[in-house]
């Protein structure tokens, strides 16, 4: 289990009212925002939500149109002043300087004035944490794609910040490229030293590195809260979305009492969670993972017990997709090792059971 | 029955005409093709004085002559005594019309020539602005010879005296008259334009120079130069003007026809009376001459081959040749300092603005390439002569006005080229810079560095684009031996002087120099601007 957000520290960089208007609408337009010391944060959103914005606008990099930013409790000049010192932004693309890697990863030392044995020392540290000793003396130019960006984040590393600031890191690799870099950041990000935000449109990246989860949209923040919080209690579709509940049907209220509700549909009535009238219609949103499969009824905690017709199974990767008909219609997945001491085929019918808590009702 | 053979290119629609047609098509075909490819019946090539020239007296002349004969046509090369002889020589010329006795007797001895009449005359004067520093005004009263003694005076005085320089008829005579004066003249004073009779003119009429000249092109440029008649008279100041045929010549039979009309009555009258009803006086008058009958042509000697000559001189070190190449190399050299101090900020101002007129001003830099170099010549001329804006700067033909016009146009490339350079780099380089702390000015250098490549290409491209220029340095700087005078219009004035050798040594030098340039700009572009990591 993850530590909590109260674990961290103080807030070290906090920014208020955030606006970067664009031509049709804000590109940014974020009330309050606050980074704390030694966190990890993931800014979480599509393609063009602002988390770049929202990244270069943290690190004082880019002026908002309006909106104030303190930083380590000072603002304006002086706390840009500071940001520069004590921060270090790796970009999508980062561009490297002609000259050997190791002259790349000494770039910042080099603009601060650190002397060259020094600069040499934490140079090799930082390549060493990224793993790309063996790079240090090679042409920067000719690098693959991860290659490049463990110098950058490994330049980055080596001014010791304060806040580390990693624009989509992994976007521009292929997936193994990707995989082992999000593993090495994790290490660079747990040291414990620095906070990291990073922004990523990726959801598992997001959700295994962060201690804290900001989802954005069209500039806006939507939800943030610590991994589990978003996994739960979704806000909206396009949170549990984001989450990964993108299977859905419509249902009607009947009743509803303290979050919980129950539903109606294809003649049957389910439990869920969410905060609806009696009457209202409800999109209910739920996880096919969530869905548990037996041969026969089994008394359990699942307030939801049904049959269902398996109607077709697919092949999901390693798993096993199945559709089912049965209460409405549903999509489950199993693995295949289920499936077979299930003896699922097509046309059997199996009983169906998931919790309340699994699904989430929103109203439409 | 004609068969042609089948392998001809013969297509099936001629194969099918009748045989007589076909034979009839064939022949019209050839002649029509043969009669393209021909000259026309006759071109009558005359290399002339330029004097003769600038005061339309030929163009009046020839314009006569081909009204009466349709069939010729004369091509005037009026390119000044001394290449005027050269063309004759080599027989690109087949007729010569000069004005230096001694030249055309050594040019008839030697063969070159036949059939000399001298058919017309005017004089030379001694001119000069108002203000006669020297004093000479009085003497074509007191002395038989004024010429020579006006010189003498000149000389002591060293008042300014700006010479053709350029081996034409005049010049020649400029010098026989220094001989006969005892007097040498020297820099500073002395003064050689290395132009014709009428841009010599408004120069003197600019520096305020003592000049030579002859009273036609005088009076017809009038207002054009502030200049007067101060001394004339005596037999050293006689202008005396022949006809030549040049043995060499390609059309005998035309020049012969163009050398007796001529000498006939007819043109005889036309140049006594050319002139006066536009000058109040003829311009020239004729001379009594009896047409000989040279038919023996002498036989040309061989020339010396003018580029072997060419590399003697570069390999020997000719200190001509070496004056003329350093001076370019300063001048230019100083023009693309100042261009680079100039362009180079205004480029990177450009490249990180983004304010609202952004768009007009790169458009404005862009069409300065476009810019013709002898527009921007005149242009700067026209800042810098006596009654321009800059006038009392008295820049106009000194090294510093050929800097000045050089510095406009090689302004344009360098701001341009810094433009591009800067903006090929990936645009967010400089943020990506203050995002590992750098300030802004850090930022800005590491972005420079980026683009250094494409950079040093500008300051190469504004190089050459100077360096080899010649409408606009000799507009505003004249040509002046010593001062302003640079490979490029050096090269102009030694061909019409007809020493091809040494023109050809300048151009070696010249070549070698954008050779070099070029091959610098191809390695640079080879290096180019940082390219981003494969994505």
């Amino acid at each position: 289990m993850r530590t909590l957000s109260s674990d961290a520290g103080p807030a070290i960089l906090t920014g208020r009212d955030l606006l970067v208007a664009g031509r049709a609408a804000p590109l940014l337009d974020i009330e309050q925002i606050e980074i704390r010391g030694g966190e990890i944060l993931s800014v979480l959103g599509p393609n063009g939500a602002g988390k770049s914005t929202l990244l270069r606008v943290l690190a004082m990099l880019q002026t908002p149109d309006s909106g104030s930013i303190s930083f380590l409790d000072r603002s304006g000049r002086e706390a840009e002043r500071l940001m520069r010192k004590r921060s270090a932004f790796v970009f999508q693309r980062p561009h490297l300087w002609a000259g050997s890697v190791r002259s790349n990863i000494e770039l910042g030392l080099r603009l601060r004035g650190h002397a060259s044995d020094s600069r040499r020392q934490v140079a090799e540290q930082a390549a060493a944490q990224l793993g790309i000793q063996g790079l240090l003396e090679r042409d920067a130019r000719a690098l693959s794609g991860g290659e490049a960006q463990r110098v950058a984040v490994a330049r980055a590393m080596a001014l010791d910040p304060d806040v580390l600031f990693l624009d989509e890191p992994a976007s521009n690799l292929d997936a193994m490229a990707r995989t082992a870099l999000i593993e090495d950041l994790e290490h660079v990000a747990r040291d414990g030293r620095h906070a990291t935000v990073l922004a990523t449109h990726d959801r598992a990246d997001a959700f295994s590195l962060a201690d804290r989860v900001i989802v954005m949209r069209d500039g806006r923040v939507v939800q943030s809260g610590c991994p589990e919080d978003l996994f739960e209690n979704p806000v909206d579709p396009f949170i549990a979305a984001v989450t990964g509940a993108e299977l859905s049907f419509r249902a009607s209220v009947t009743s509803s009492q303290d979050g919980l509700l129950v539903v109606y549909v294809d003649e049957t009535e389910l439990a869920a969670a969410g905060s609806a009238e009696p009457g209202d219609r409800v999109r209910v949103v739920y996880r096919p993972e969530d869905l548990f499969l037996s041969r026969s009824e089994i008394q359990g905690s699942p307030r939801n017990r049904f049959q269902a017709r398996v109607t077709e199974i697919r092949p999901a990767g390693s798993l096993l997709r199945v559709r089912l008909a049965g209460a409405g219609h549903w999509v489950a997945v199993i693995t295949r090792a289920a499936a077979d001491e299930l003896s699922l085929e097509v046309d059997t019918v199996i009983w169906v059971q998931v919790k309340a808590t699994a699904l989430h009702a929103f109203q439409v | 029955m004609v068969e042609y053979p089948s392998f001809l290119p013969v297509s099936a629609t001629f194969r099918r005409l009748a045989p007589l047609s076909r034979w009839v098509s064939l022949v019209a075909f050839v002649s029509l093709v043969s009669g393209c490819a021909s000259e026309p019946a006759g071109v009558v090539y005359l290399g002339s004085t330029t004097s003769v020239y600038d005061t339309g007296l030929l163009d009046t002349l020839v314009a006569a002559f081909e009204q009466e004969n349709p069939d010729l046509e004369v091509k005037v090369l009026a390119v000044g005594t001394g290449q005027a002889l050269a063309l004759g020589r080599r027989g690109d010329a087949d007729l010569v019309l000069v004005h230096a006795p001694d030249a055309e007797l050594e040019f008839v001895r030697a063969g070159h020539g036949r059939n000399r009449v001298t058919f017309m005359r005017n004089d030379f004067v001694i001119a000069s602005p108002a203000e006669d520093p020297a004093a000479i005004r009085g003497i074509s009263e007191t002395e038989t010879e004024p010429g020579p003694a006006a010189f003498a005076t000149i000389a002591s005085a060293e008042a300014p005296f700006l010479s053709r320089g350029d081996d034409s008829g005049t010049h020649k005579r400029e010098l026989a008259l220094w001989a006969a004066s005892g007097a040498s003249p020297v820099a500073p004073w002395y003064q050689e334009a290395g132009q014709g009779m009428g841009n010599t003119l408004v120069i003197a009429s600019e520096r305020r120079s003592y000049v030579l000249t002859d009273r036609a092109t005088l009076t017809v440029l009038g207002d054009a130069a502030d200049l007067e008649v101060l001394v004339q008279g005596g037999h050293l100041l006689e202008n005396f003007y022949s006809i030549m045929m040049a043995t060499a010549g390609r059309n005998q039979a035309g020049a012969e026809r163009f050398w007796r009309w001529l000498l006939s009555e007819r043109a005889q009258s036309m140049i006594a009376s050319y002139g006066s009803d536009r000058f109040g006086a003829p311009l020239f008058s004729p001379v009594p001459f009896v047409i000989p009958d040279d038919s023996a042509a002498g036989d040309g000697s061989e020339a010396t081959n003018p580029v072997v000559l060419a590399w003697q001189l570069l390999t020997s070190g000719d200190a001509y040749v070496i004056d003329v190449v350093l001076r370019s190399l300063a001048i230019s050299g100083a023009a693309l300092i100042l261009a680079v101090l100039i362009g180079l900020p205004i480029g990177v101002g450009l490249a990180l603005s983004r304010f609202r007129l952004r768009m007009p001003v790169v458009a404005l830099v862009n069409t300065g390439l476009a810019f013709p170099p002898v527009v921007i010549g005149l242009v700067v001329y026209l800042l810098l002569s006596r009654s321009g804006p800059l006038g009392p700067l008295e820049l106009l033909y000194t090294p510093g006005a050929v800097i000045l016009a050089q510095v406009v146009l090689a302004g344009p490339y360098i701001v341009a080229v810094t433009l591009a350079a800067l903006d090929s780099v990936s645009p967010d380089v400089r943020m990506q810079a203050r995002g590992l702390g750098a300030s802004q000015w850090q930022a800005l250098l590491l972005h420079l560095r980026e683009a250094r490549a494409s950079l040093v290409a500008a300051v190469a491209a504004g190089f050459g684009a100077v360096i080899s220029e010649v409408g606009a340095v000799m507009i505003v700087g004249g040509n002046l031996a010593g001062e302003t005078r640079v490979m490029t219009s050096a090269i102009v004035l030694e061909t019409r002087r007809g020493n091809f050798s040494v023109a050809i040594a300048i151009g070696i030098v010249l070549l070698t120099i954008a050779l070099a340039v070029n091959l610098l700009l191809t390695l640079l572009h080879h290096r180019g601007p940082s390219s981003p990591i494969p994505a």
